[in-house]
């Protein structure tokens, strides 16, 4: 499993006040209550839109003001020892830290109306904590959240302006060095719908493996990315709901072929899992490999319901998943090199067998070996060479045999 | 042009029955066919390196004396083409028959333990239908990996890993042919590393040459490791350490830069881990882990996805 590069939302994420783009009044709101602290209650809560800046806003000002930031996401506030052995003690013993403390709940929204534990604990909290407390919500208007509403100091931040966007994806181009056409930058600031990560998302994914793009080509690339940006979110509903069937409903409304959600949950579960929970969420998703292949070699659609089945319990089989940035599966991307390798390789491999009266498995478990080491020899190398007349033969062993040709995921 | 002479193996491959070293129960009774002019279909089961194909080409040379030519062939069964492609070529030979004093021809199929249940029943109607124009030579590692209706229908033919001493003289004729000379260290690595694999003593006699006229234990040494790098140990080494990560490169590399069967993978992490040191719990759960991979594999589930939680099995503390 690779391990994720920094993203470029990563790498470019505000770490000054100043550097965070747009909702200025938001960010002087929330300051302001951060300062005076208590006036206006003892917990705000951060709502709009995805990719506004409302953690990001958080972190940087907690960094900016010198506050110990415990931070949290709707899957940790679900669970009752973490709410009481680490959320607890900093609210109410501030002692125990030498620096102040800000408690942020990010994702609230996330829980469900079922999880009353949860909101009970948080509405306690409210009332009575001893150091501040931030929360951020997409969508803060859900029935079960009201009570929470009522308590909390409300901020709204909106979608950011495309030309504060524009400005910003400048900026990174200017960093990374790429020539980006002033078309495509507005292209993207507007399929953004003032969503900046989601902006400098579709810069990366433009970009980042390529020096140029046509104004057609980055239209073609990013309306393929639309669906993506629908699987990601159906990803990180699955992986943080909270009962089988939410994770199981998010699961099966996606559009992704099944074959190709297998690949997204299988690349993104290690990342997702702390090692003692790797086993068992991988051993559901091999399940629901099994179960895959099973349902179309033999036209089983109506047991597909038990494939989604399988992808949530990996899912849920985790109490305590790590908060990460789903990323694009490796093997997908990958399918194309990974088939021709194995073609040159099937291609070169079919003369040698031949030649050596030898099995497939001997010739890769052995004789791709023994081929190199020889050919370090000048002498077996140009022999060896003379007597490949054909060109394509020639080409083959020259990338396989002596270039060490590979399938290059990790590179 | 030929590259058979670069490779020792291939060029001094024993051509005739005669020539062969060891097997010398199979080479009696295959030379018993020989005499009478006819051979049954057979099937030549061990592991690599035995003489398995050495003894089927060996057998189809003495048969035709020499003049080979159009009269075998050698098909691999794990060819993606399938067992279509065995049925076309054994179409294609019984229609050019030639009306010479060969009644039959003769076809060798390596790895056939590799074709899938199907394609081997075809395989057996395919047999019966040509049966008097075509006689196969089967070659496969594992007998239990071919059906029981083609087994019955076949001269079984066993070959053992070659003993030390066989090795050696092997390794020594080709050598002295060579005109390279030895240290005896050099020798006694070598047999120690092939563990009775003619093909892969030769292959590290040349390699160890490397076109120098002397090998030594230490040049004979470095090239084993280099040759058979232990890259099924370290993926589970790493795994048991914790470090999924790098196991599962190792896994990507071994599938997909090296081309290596789920199957082959899956079969050596199974005999490593009966030897490797560990818990014996936690062996018996890998282990139960691993065999449902490897029967869903052969289902057709993916051999990345299941090897990996093998891997993760391996990484994962044994549940209580």
């Amino acid at each position: 499993m690779s391990i994720p590069q920094l993203s470029w939302v990563e790498k470019y994420k505000p770490k000054t006040l100043d550097e965070i783009v747009g909702n200025d009044a938001a960010k002087k709101d929330f300051l302001d209550w951060l300062e005076k602290w208590d006036e206006r209650g003892k917990a705000a809560l951060l709502h709009g839109p995805p990719g506004v800046g409302k953690t990001v806003l958080v972190e940087v000002a907690a960094s900016t003001l010198n506050y110990r930031l415990i931070e949290t996401n709707a899957s940790e506030t679900r669970k009752t020892d973490f709410l009481e052995n680490v959320i607890k003690p900093a609210a109410f013993n501030r002692s125990l830290f030498s620096s102040k403390v800000l408690i942020f709940f990010d994702e609230i929204d996330g829980l469900s109306s079922e999880e009353t534990g949860a909101i009970n604990f948080l509405l306690e909290l409210i009332e009575s904590s001893r150091v501040p407390i931030v929360m951020a919500a997409n969508d803060p208007w859900a029935p079960h959240l009201h009570k929470i509403r009522d308590k909390v100091y409300m901020i709204p931040l909106h979608r950011i302006r495309s030309q504060s966007i524009i400005k910003r994806l400048r900026d990174i181009c200017r960093a990374e060095g790429i020539r980006c056409k002033q078309e495509i930058l507005v292209m993207i600031a507007e399929r953004s719908e003032g969503d900046m990560r989601a902006a400098i998302e579709d810069l990366e994914l433009l970009y980042s493996t390529r020096g140029e793009v046509s104004v057609d080509e980055a239209e073609k690339i990013l309306s393929r990315r639309n669906v993506e940006r629908n699987i990601f979110e159906i990803l990180r509903m699955a992986a943080y709901a909270s009962t089988f069937e939410r994770a199981s409903i998010s699961l099966s409304s996606s559009e992704e072929k099944p074959e190709d959600l297998l690949e997204w949950v299988f690349e993104n579960i290690p990342h997702l899992s702390p090692r003692q929970w790797l086993f068992p969420a991988l051993r559901y998703v091999a399940e629901a490999d099994m179960l895959i292949r099973q349902i179309s070699k033999n036209s089983l659609w109506r047991l597909l319901p038990n494939f989604y089945h399988k992808l949530s319990s990996a899912f849920l089989v985790i109490p305590q998943k790590n908060r990460i940035n789903f990323s694009f599966p490796n093997r997908i991307k990958d399918r194309f090199k990974r088939i021709q390798h194995l073609k040159n390789l099937r291609e070169l491999e079919s003369f040698f067998m031949k030649e050596l009266h030898t099995g497939r498995r001997v010739f890769r478990r052995e004789f791709i070996q023994v081929l190199r080491y020889l050919s370090r020899d000048e002498d077996f190398r140009s022999r060896m060479l003379s007597r490949l007349s054909d060109s394509r033969l020639r080409e083959l062993f020259n990338s396989i045999i002596l270039g060490e040709e590979t399938y290059r995921r990790h590179a | 042009m030929s590259i058979s002479d670069l490779l020792w193996v291939e060029k001094y491959r024993p051509k005739t029955l005669d020539e062969m070293i060891d097997r010398e129960e199979i080479v009696t009774r295959l030379k018993a066919f020989v005499k009478t002019g006819n051979v049954p279909n057979m099937l030549f089961v061990g592991p690599p390196g035995t003489g398995k194909t050495t003894a089927a080409l060996a057998l189809v040379n003495d048969l035709y004396q020499g003049s080979t030519a159009g009269k075998f062939m050698e098909l691999n069964a794990s060819d993606e083409r399938g067992i279509n492609t065995i049925r076309e070529v054994v179409k294609d030979f019984a229609r050019s028959r030639p009306s010479t004093e060969v009644p039959f021809k003769i076809l060798i199929l390596d790895e056939s333990d590799n074709m899938t249940q199907d394609a081997q029943q075809a395989l057996r109607r395919i047999m019966e239908r040509y049966a008097s124009v075509t006689r196969f030579i089967l070659l496969a590692n594992y007998q239990w990996g071919i059906i029981e209706p083609i087994q019955s229908r076949c001269a079984v033919f066993r070959f053992p890993p070659l003993g030390p001493e066989y090795i050696r003289e092997g390794v020594i004729r080709v050598l002295e042919k060579e005109g390279v000379s030895w240290t005896e260290e050099a020798i006694e690595e070598i047999v120690k590393a092939a563990r009775g694999d003619m093909r892969k003593a030769i292959n590290i006699a040349q390699s160890a040459a490397g076109g120098l006229k002397k090998i030594t234990g230490d040049s004979v040494r470095q090239v084993v490791g280099v040759l058979h790098p232990k890259e099924v140990e370290e993926m589970i080494m790493d795994a048991l350490k914790g470090n999924f990560t790098s196991a599962r490169k190792r896994l990507a590399k071994l599938l997909y830069d090296d081309g290596l069967s789920a199957n082959d993978i899956l079969r050596e992490m199974n005999s490593e881990l009966m030897s490797l040191e560990m818990d014996e719990k936690k062996r018996l759960q890998v282990v139960n882990v691993l065999g449902e991979a490897n029967f869903r594999v052969a289902m057709g589930a993916d051999a990345e996805i299941q090897i990996s939680t093998v891997l993760a099995a391996l990484a994962a503390d044994v549940q209580k």
